[in-house]
């Protein structure tokens, strides 16, 4: 689904990406810790910057030589990206509908599971709270992405009741096989939920299992996070990078040989 | 279809973003008239009105329209709402190079009416509508293309939108303005600036005022245009203050924001 090659990224000096190479064919939670590079790789994939170098494939088209064919069912969310600041929101929810050519059944489906107030219709969307602007953004997402949906960080700023309507869509849409999902997360917890393929980002580059050493992760209980690794020696260094990512109260590492 | 609709929508929210920054400006355009009218020198009086529509037309035509969020990609941003669907990086760079055009055509336009009925109202001066200031306001719309076709060309040149628009805010901002007020302090009669339309709107108002030189004499209706020939110490200031509010509003508004 997707192909990364020789991906290299960098800001001014500061390394993001150096010589990353992965595939992805299935629904994916990416962690790290802030500035580590997550909503820089989902700009990436969805050709909204440029690569220094390397090549980004979906379904076997390039995301920047062949941007129309990479994208045309992949629905997007990502900061900093926002709507016009002075489009009313049910010019947006039009707006979104004619550019995602979807019916009308299936919009007022997404907007009810997100919970948009209708008496935000007239509203402006600058007047919008980061919580509602947040849900027009999924919205545009969830209507797009019918063969992959890039998420970046599609929990925060949601009510709890709002965050498990989505929770229930994506495993929903994860279990029919509608699509493939990307999000990324600082919470491990909601990530888990959704997925066990996991990518972790850190210094420059991307591990499906961290430093090759993360057999198994997995969500123990609501405080426990439970990790086996395979080599003793990085006991401690993923430890506090666990400890540093994740909101779990407790880490259970168990070291297999 | 989908384009059309872009452009319906942005047009939208650039409008109802813009139309307080319209009125003001047609207002302001209004009390420096009446300013203007107070006894000042007179070549002062025409050297402040020039300063402050060439100020105005910067802010209103050029710089505040392409604020746009339609033209974040044209700015080399990552935050155009656009960016999140399967259109070419081509395909925007062109899309908000024409809507670009569009919105600022639809500016003067505005400009241009809103003026003459303060000058109407205020002057009582009914027959403004003449070929001249049809002219100037064409003109005014063909600089505006001559703008985007720089920015096109240097984007045939460097694939770098941001060089692309950087050049075509040179040509645009910086050489030909620079002609235009040579021309206008060398007392020749060409002007292919957007500020013509202002400089003949304000110095119609002078019509029956003792200048001391004028460059070119128009007929308007009831009145006459007349612009005047600039001493060479106030043509200096004005190319000074004129440089350093370009280079400010610049800057904040454009500059700034490249990454």
């Amino acid at each position: 689904m997707i192909s990364v090659n020789n991906l290299s990224k960098s800001y001014k000096n500061r390394c993001v990406f150096n010589n990353v190479t992965l595939e992805i064919n299935a629904s994916t939670a990416i962690f790290g810790p802030n500035g580590s590079g997550k909503s820089t790789f989902l700009k990436l994939l969805g050709g909204i910057i440029y690569p220094d170098d390397g090549t980004i494939t979906i379904q076997g088209y390039d995301v920047i030589k062949n941007r129309e064919a990479a994208l045309r069912h992949v629905g997007i969310m990502v900061d900093p990206i926002e709507f016009p600041a002075t489009l009313k929101v049910k010019d947006i929810i039009e707006f979104i509908r004619i550019m995602n050519n979807i019916s009308n059944n299936k919009i007022i489906e997404f907007i009810e599971l997100l919970n948009i107030n209708k008496k935000l219709y007239n509203n402006k969307y600058k007047e919008l709270s980061m919580g509602e602007k947040k849900k027009l953004r999924l919205l545009n997402a969830l209507s797009r992405g019918r063969n992959l949906l890039l998420l970046d960080e599609p929990f925060s700023n949601l009510d709890p009741n709002i965050q498990l309507n989505l929770l229930k869509l994506l495993l929903d849409i994860i279990k029919k096989k509608e699509s493939i999902i990307v999000i990324t997360s600082h919470n491990i917890k909601l990530g888990l939920l959704l997925t066990n393929n996991i990518y972790i980002i850190n210094n420059c580059s991307i591990y499906s299992n961290y430093q090759k050493s993360i057999l198994k992760i997995k969500k123990k209980d609501n405080t426990t996070l439970e990790v086996k690794v395979a080599d003793p020696l990085k006991y401690n260094k993923i430890l506090e990078f666990l400890s540093n990512i994740s909101s779990f109260n407790d880490i259970d590492i168990e070291v297999v040989s | 279809m989908k384009i059309a609709n872009i452009f319906l929508y942005y047009l939208k929210s650039d409008l109802r973003n813009k139309r307080l920054h319209v009125i003001f400006s047609s207002v302001l355009i209004a009390i420096l008239i009446s300013i203007a009218e107070g006894g000042w020198p007179t070549d002062w009086k025409v050297a402040f009105g020039m300063l402050i529509s060439f100020y105005l037309t910067f802010i209103g035509l050029f710089i505040y329209p392409l604020k746009s969020d339609l033209l974040a990609v044209l700015k080399g941003s990552d935050a155009d709402p656009l960016l999140l669907y399967p259109i070419s990086h081509k395909k925007l760079f062109i899309l908000s190079l024409l809507y670009s055009f569009s919105i600022i055509s639809i500016a003067i336009i505005l400009y241009y009416i809103f003026t003459i009925i303060i000058i109407n109202i205020k002057y009582n001066i009914t027959v403004l509508i003449n070929i001249n200031i049809l002219l100037s306001m064409i003109i005014s719309i063909l600089y505006a293309g001559l703008f985007m076709l720089f920015s096109m060309l240097a984007s045939g040149i460097s694939k770098d939108s941001k060089q692309a628009i950087g050049l075509g805010y040179f040509i645009t901002f910086i050489l030909i303005p620079s002609i235009s007020l040579i021309t206008l302090y060398k007392g020749l009669n060409i002007s292919v600036a957007p500020f013509y339309l202002y400089i003949a709107a304000i110095t119609a108002l002078y019509g029956n005022s003792n200048l001391p030189k004028t460059l070119v004499v128009r007929p308007v209706g009831p009145t006459e245009i007349t612009i005047p020939v600039l001493t060479v110490g106030k043509a200096a200031l004005i190319f000074a203050v004129y440089y350093i509010l370009l280079i400010i509003i610049l800057y904040y508004m454009f500059l700034r924001n490249l990454r």
